[in-house]
Formats: C-alpha cells, structure tokens, sequence
C-alpha cells in the first residue's frame, strides 16, 4: 500500500477515534429510545416523543428524549401508569421541519398505537402536526411556547411549558424597573421568534418604552455582523432578543465582540449551551423571565427537586442539561402520569378530563391547570445570568448588584 | 459603522473566497463542479474541532493537521472516486454526480463520528474585541482574514513560482500538451483535488469559533462559494477570490445599510445580473470544453 494512502487511513483513524473518545455520551447525537417497539400492548402505556435531535436544534431534541426516559424510569419504579408500564416509542427525527413533525406525527398514529405524544418545543413544528393527534383522539402535551398552539381550539392538546403571553407582560415590567426607556431588538424570522417579538414591541410601546431598531435574520444565519454594527449604531440602552436554536448564542457573542456591554433582554432562558457559544464573559447581564433556568454547576442550583433531577441526569448521561427543554420534557410525562392517576384510566378522553385537576410541583414551579386553558404556568420568575451564575433578579437587584453594573460599565438610564 | 461592515465583508468573503478557490481549482483542472466542496468544508471544521478542542493542539497546530488532513482526504477522493470515474469516458454528468454522492456520504460520516448536534470550537484568542479609533473588531475576525490572506497568497506563490505548480497550471490548460511535456497530469489533478479539499478545510476551523459546526452548515456554504466562483470567473483561482469578496461586500453592505431581510435578495440579484452582463463572469474566464 502507498505511503500516502497509509498516512491518509492513519489520520482518519486517528481522528475518528479521537472524536468518538471526546465527543460520546447521550448529548452528542446518540438518543437512547426504545427501537423497535410497536404495535399496542394493553400492559403498557407507550409515549411518543416528536423532536429534532439532528441539525441545530439537536442538543433540544437529545436532552429532551434524556429527560423523557428519566421521567418513564421514574414512573415504571412507581406502578406506572395505572399499573401499565411506561414505554418510549420508537423515536422519529423531525429535524427541525415542520414535514418531517407531520410524518413523524401519522408514524405514531398509525404505526406505534401510542397513548399520549410529547410534541416538540417547536412551536412551528406543533402548529403543523397538531390537527392530526388532536382527530386522532391523541393525549398531546406540547413543549413549544409559542401562545398560537394553544390558540387552535384543538381539545386533545395541552401545554407542559411557559406561554410566552405571560411572559412578555413581565419582560417588560423588567425594563421599566430598571428605567430603560430605548431598546433595539433582534429576532429571527422562527413563528415563536416573530410572534414573541411582535408582542413585546407592541407591550412595550404601550408602556412608552421606544423601540430604536428592530433586526431580524434568517434561522441558522450565524453571521450577523451586519445587524450587529447596525443596532450598536442606533445606541440603545439595551437590547432584547427574540431568537431560537442557536442563534440566540451567536448574536450574544457577536454583538459583545462588536463593543456592546449593556443588558441584554432574552425571551427565555439563555440555556447553559447559549453560554458555551457565547462564553461566559459575553453572557453577563442577561435577563430574561422564566419557569427554568438551567446550571452549569449543581452547586449553583437551590431548588430541591430540580437539585436531585440534576444529580440523576449528570450520574446518567456525563453532564448536566445544557437547554431547558430536558425539563419541558420531563415535566411533562409527569403531567401525562398525573391525569392518568386522577382519572384513574388511560384513556385520552378521561385523562383529558381530569387536567383541569392537575397541580404539581415541576421543575420549574407549581403547575396549575385549574384555570382549565390548558396553561400550566401563569407567572414567572426573573432571573439575571452574572458571573457564571443564573441568579435571581429580584436578590441581584437587592444586592446592588444593578448599582454595581452601571458603575463598572458606565451606562446611565 | 463602514469599518465595522467592511471588515464583516472581508471576513465573509475570505471564506467565500478559500471555498470558491476550490471550486475554480477543480473545474480548471478536471473540468467539472465538485459539489461536495461544502461538506469537505464542514468536514475540515470538524477535524480542526477534533485537533483543536478534543487533542488540544495549539491553533496553528490545529490548522496544519486540518490542511494536512484533508490534503490526504482529497488524494484519496480523486484517486478513488474522481480518477475511475474519469477514466471511463462518462459525460461530466455523471462525474458531479458522484460529487453529489461523496457530498452525502460524507454529510453521513459527520453525523456519525461526531453526532447531530452543534460543536462549538473555543475562541482562538483570549482577547476577543480590540478597540481602534473608536471602533469595535472581532479579533477572531481579524486572525480569520490574515490567515485565509497568507493562504491565497502562499497558493499565489506556489502556482506561479514552482515548477510543480507551473506543472499543474500547464496541465489545467491543456492535459494533451503538459503530457507530451513529461507532465504527470494525473498526479497534478490529484495535487489539485488535495489542495482544493485542504483550503475548503481551512475555511471550515476559521469559521468554527465565530459560527459553530453543524452538518448543515456546508450546504449553506456551499451555495455561497459557488455563487462566489461563477462571479469572479468559474475557473479562475484569481476571480474565486474577487467573486468571493464581491457577493459578500453585497450581502454584508445591503445588511447594514438596507435591511437584513435583502442580504441574500440583494447579493443573488447582483449574481444574476452579472451572469446576464458578464457570463464569465467579472475576470471574463473561458470555460473549459469537453
């Protein structure tokens, strides 16, 4: 064999074998579901879960399916669900597009007999596949945010996340507290994204808070240096971000390289995977209002359910979720097993019943489906990203921590 | 705000620029379009992940073992499956469809060895902004442009001043010719391929730290390198980069100055429009015949 050929094969082994040593684990593109189940057992109880654990949205899809299989162990070692046992169906890449969310939605309908479905976070995704679980009598709890999924009518549906209609109310009582009276804003052109920022800047005006400039690019366009150097241009007292998958990371990054230091508005949790794109640095003063934030160290989370979902999650997959949507899922199956155990059947039509009932105590909170609108969060919490640390808005302000930033980056509002 | 916008342009088009290269590299020595050159690149971006993030190699270390790696990956490519496809006399079509195989193939491998999901390669830097006259830079950026400049010019130098180099222009302008002169033509179509496939990979570890690695991000690319190289001349290493500097100097200056939502409506009018104008584009290249 030539030398050139042998040298060739040597490197890609070499490589290969390196990146499979740095790169395994569950969070690197290998979901672990339940392959090959199919076809309906009356012993079980088979959950769907619709995700994209391929292309940007990846790390969503992959923590998600970890969080799933966490939260059906849990259930199977507590009688499952109602004494069937909780299965994962075959899983089905979406891949980010609303196609592939339809497809993979008749997959579970016709092929796995599932019982209930997880959809994906999403919104988009949501919006395309929900007609079909909704006539085929299908138990969906969605993990999208964006307000139009729930604004369908469709009865078998409900949401295992935050409404973005009750945040965008608290984002903005955010910035008229701390006096902020011009802002630019960046989104991408993702349904969540837009409809997000359409009712923040329509909020916003209301409060007499002056929108300077609004940039928007394509979803996965990672270059942004043009918005970049136009909002920094506009000189606004901070900005706000409505924006998806990872974009939201790269524009954070950008705009802090272009000179940028003021606060920087997201419209939801600037996950731990938003932090490794931006870095660390560049992701100080970061407020946004949420149920989830997510940690980069144990230590750094007080809260005592989501400490030991934490500890479970690190002991089995390597790491800690570095996107929210790991608890959006788990929380979620909680809520599919909760209205089994209160109507005391598997059936959609009596689990669907007995939501209004449904009250627990989530990883992010209490959720209340008692207002019967299929909502389970109503309020949410601020929280501030400083120093490698998610803290609590309300605490960092008490704190003089908001004194402390005008002080070392001498903006004045 | 020019400044700013002038060196986002100069950071977008030298990486339009490495991926047209390869393009108008290829096309001038085999004659056909290497649809696969946006995946090579992404390709070359995992394998400086790989170097750089995994092995902990030091930048230009990183750099190298990618260049030399993929060197090596596009030796094999031509030898394997650009050369026997060529030796049978097919129509070109049939030649760009094996790139389009080899594109997928490889888009397949990446999914593999390295997962679905975004690798983000750590900054090369430790200071991330400089400040000069007022204005904010990118000091990634900055690295990215001097690296993808000191590239075209070493290749520049390689292609005018060495004889091998001189061997391969004269076998891309007449195989028949260089052969009679004792040129190995085969060799220096491989020698092609391998640079080709080396340069796109540079431009896939210069972009992993300013925008992330994810087997989509060829695609992208991909169109854009093309674009660039039919701009500046398809077939010419010089118009590769003048196409590469021109359609990002479009898109980024309508972004700043008209509107995100035009960047690409604005850059792909100006392609057409030079098409119809200029069909061979700006440096007026010849096409290579059948």
């Amino acid at each position: 064999m030539k030398l050139w050929v042998r040298a060739t094969l040597l490197t890609v082994i070499v490589a290969i074998g390196a990146s499979t040593v740095g790169c395994n684990g569950a969070a690197s593109g290998k979901p672990s579901g339940n392959e090959g189940a199919s076809g309906g057992d009356a012993n079980e109880f088979k959950v769907g879960i619709s995700v994209s654990y391929t292309g940007p949205n990846a790390q969503n899809g992959l923590e998600a399916i970890n969080g799933l299989n966490m939260a059906l162990d849990y259930i199977n070692e507590n009688d499952g669900f109602n004494g069937g046992k909780a299965v994962l169906a075959t899983l089905y890449d979406t891949k980010g597009s609303t196609e592939e969310a339809v497809k993979s939605a008749q997959k579970f309908i016709q092929n796995e007999n599932v019982n209930a479905v997880i959809a994906s976070q999403v919104s988009a995704e949501v919006l395309a596949a929900g007609r079909y679980y909704d006539e085929a009598g299908i138990f969906t709890i969605a993990m999208g945010t964006s307000p139009s999924v729930m604004q369908k009518g469709w009865k078998h549906i409900i949401r295992g996340s935050v409404n973005y209609d009750f945040v965008v109310p608290e984002v903005v009582s955010c910035i008229n507290d701390m006096e902020i009276s011009k802002i630019a804003v960046m989104k991408d052109q993702s349904e969540a994204a837009l409809t997000f920022a359409q009712a923040f800047e329509e909020k916003a005006k209301e409060q007499g808070i002056e929108i300077l400039i609004s940039e928007s690019c394509e979803p996965e366009d990672t270059d942004l240096s043009a918005q970049c150097a136009r909002i920094i241009a506009a000189d606004p007292q901070a900005v706000f971000i409505s924006m998806t998958s990872n974009d939201c990371g790269y524009f954070v990054k950008q705009i802090r390289q272009y000179g940028y230091d003021g606060i920087i508005f997201d419209k939801e949790s600037f996950f731990a995977s938003m932090v490794g794109i931006a870095g660390a640095e560049n992701s100080n003063y970061i407020i946004f209002a949420n149920p989830y934030v997510t940690y980069e160290k144990i230590e750094d989370c007080t809260i005592d359910n989501m400490r030991a979902f934490l500890e479970e999650y690190q002991e089995r997959f390597g790491q800690l979720p570095t996107t929210e949507i790991a608890y959006r899922a788990y929380d979620s199956a909680m809520v599919i097993w909760e209205a089994s155990k209160i109507a005391g059947s598997n059936e959609a039509e009596a689990m669907l019943a007995a939501v209004p009932k449904i009250k627990i105590e989530g990883l992010g909170g209490t959720m209340d489906y008692s207002n019967n609108d299929g909502e389970p969060y109503h309020t949410v919490r601020r929280f501030i990203y400083v120093d490698g640390v998610n803290m609590d808005w309300n605490e960092w302000m008490e704190s003089g921590g908001y004194l402390k930033y005008k002080e070392t980056t001498k903006n004045e509002y | 705000m020019v400044i700013q916008l002038l060196v986002a342009a100069l950071l977008t088009g030298s990486i339009y620029g490495l991926i047209a290269l390869g393009y108008s590299l290829i096309y001038r020595a085999s004659g056909i379009m290497n649809l696969a050159q946006g995946d090579l690149m992404c390709l070359g971006g995992f394998m400086g992940y790989t170097f750089y993030n995994i092995l902990g190699l030091p930048i230009f270390g990183a750099m190298l073992c990618t260049m030399v790696s993929m060197f090596l990956i596009g030796c094999v490519l031509e030898r394997i499956v650009v050369r026997p496809i060529f030796n049978r006399n097919v129509s070109s079509s049939a030649l760009i469809l094996a790139t389009v195989a080899v594109s997928y193939i490889v888009q397949s491998l990446e999914l593999v060895i390295w997962g679905g999901a975004p690798l983000n390669m750590k900054s090369f830097l430790k200071v991330q902004t400089i400040t000069f006259l007022g204005v904010s830079y990118q000091t990634e950026s900055l690295l990215c442009i001097g690296v993808a400049l000191l590239c075209m010019l070493t290749l520049h130098i390689f292609m005018k001043k060495s004889s091998f180099g001189i061997a391969m222009r004269a076998a891309a302008m007449d195989p028949i010719a260089a052969r009679s002169c004792g040129i190995n033509v085969d060799q220096t179509n491989r020698i092609t391929w391998a640079i080709s496939t080396s340069v796109a990979g540079l431009a896939g570890i210069l972009v992993g730290p300013l925008y992330g690695i994810t087997t989509t991000l060829g695609t992208a690319m991909s169109t854009k390198g093309f674009a660039s190289a039919v701009v500046g001349g398809y077939g010419d290493m010089y118009g590769a980069l003048l196409g590469g500097g021109v359609l990002a100097a479009l898109e980024t200056f309508a972004a700043g100055y008209l509107s995100s939502s035009l960047k690409q409506l604005v850059a792909y009018v100006a392609v057409l429009i030079v098409l119809f104008i200029k069909p061979r584009g700006l440096l007026n290249v010849e096409a290579v015949k059948d």
